[in-house]
């Protein structure tokens, strides 16, 4: 019980005296990542080993989860082309099995595997993806004069107006201005603290019942509620969020 | 059982101290129930807002189910994300109390 909150941390390189710079080293959080990432390389590479115009069942599933990806994708960015929506593609379907998988670590019993997910550095690093890739696609959808005009407010290029507006339109951005900055980063945090404080806190109910009933059948139904059910959900919601940032900010 | 023993037994209950853990209330200890205190209000309070929006979101779900049927997956599926997305305060408020708690409490 009082390992709850704790993360295994390396201060020092193991075996010597020399500290880890930026203040040590997640190791598990590292090692569950690389795990998933095998993990998912092999399945996948076991599933379509055999290609072939009438699919085998490995190959069926993979094609399901990518044709709803597609189908997803294209549905939520509303581009011109096929090949201008299959350039999402890739890192939204990559983001969700990462993070099925991932969600998904805290059910082998054994002590080295946990969620990557309920390290709060993980889904940090994943929501300044996130917030950063949407920003940079949508300065690169509408120019950099058109992306600092949208964080000004909506009052900062009004053509036609007459002097005194545009003048008000202009001093309206000192407000409007660090508002829209201040959203910007809020959503980095909005969008990694639902995630860790979802599966952190689906992993510590499950850790004070198994105290309170010795370990006996129910956590296994919690297993299957707080990690199956809420990881995959959270895992679709962090996907969407995504790309709905990223649709929001192209158009 | 002889009377030697007694003898050593009956001193040695007699030689405890009389008030043994009547120690005074520490800062620390005021300051690690206030946390817990803060932890709980925190939690309780801010499970209200997510109760409401998602009982609410799922009436209209259901609301919409019973007029369309056919939908219902569709609106399960939506139903679903929007109250994992308004899920979102609460779990702040999860953030909050356990920082409060593993940080304050257990952290010193």
């Amino acid at each position: 019980m009082e390992r709850i909150g704790e993360r295994l941390i390396w201060y020092f390189v193991p075996g010597t005296n020399t500290p880890i710079p930026l203040g040590g080293l997640n190791v598990l959080t590292i090692f569950n990542t690389v795990v998933v990432m095998l993990f998912l390389w092999v399945l996948l590479w076991l599933a379509v080993r055999h290609r072939s115009l009438v699919p085998n069942r490995g190959q069926m599933v993979v094609e399901l989860v990518v044709g709803a990806f597609d189908g997803l994708v294209a549905s939520s960015l509303e581009l011109e082309t096929r090949e201008a929506n299959r350039k999402f593609f890739p890192l939204i379907c990559c983001l969700f099995l990462f993070l099925l998988v991932a969600n998904f670590m805290g059910f082998p019993p054994f002590d080295i595997f946990e969620e990557p997910t309920a390290d709060i550095n993980c889904t940090l690093a994943l929501g300044t993806m996130a917030v950063a890739l949407a920003t940079v696609c949508g300065i690169r959808a509408k120019g950099i004069g058109g992306y600092t005009s949208e964080l000004m407010g909506p009052l900062w290029s009004q053509p036609g107006a007459p002097m005194g507006a545009q003048i008000a339109g202009k001093l309206s951005s000192l407000f409007f201005f660090p508002l829209n900055v201040i959203g910007e980063l809020s959503k980095i945090v909005s969008i990694s603290f639902r995630l860790f404080g979802n599966i952190i806190g689906g992993s510590i109910i499950i850790i004070v019942v198994s105290n309170l009933v010795y370990n006996f059948g129910l956590p296994l139904g919690l297993d299957f509620f707080f990690i199956f059910f809420v990881g995959a959900i959270q895992a679709f919601v962090f996907t969407m969020l995504t790309l709905t940032y990223i649709a929001v900010a192209i158009k | 059982m002889d009377a030697s023993f007694m003898t050593v037994l009956v001193q040695a209950v007699a030689a405890q101290p009389e008030e043994v853990a009547a120690t005074a209330i520490q800062g620390t200890d005021l300051i690690k129930a206030g946390a817990l205190i803060g932890a709980g209000i925190c939690m309780g309070f801010g499970a209200i807002g997510p109760g409401i929006g998602e009982g609410f979101a799922a009436g209209k779900a259901c609301e919409a189910i019973g007029r369309s049927p056919e939908n219902a997956g569709l609106l399960t599926r939506t139903m679903l994300i929007g109250q994992a997305v308004s899920e979102s305060t609460g779990i702040y408020s999860l953030v909050v109390a356990l920082v409060i708690l593993f940080g304050v409490v257990l952290g010193g």
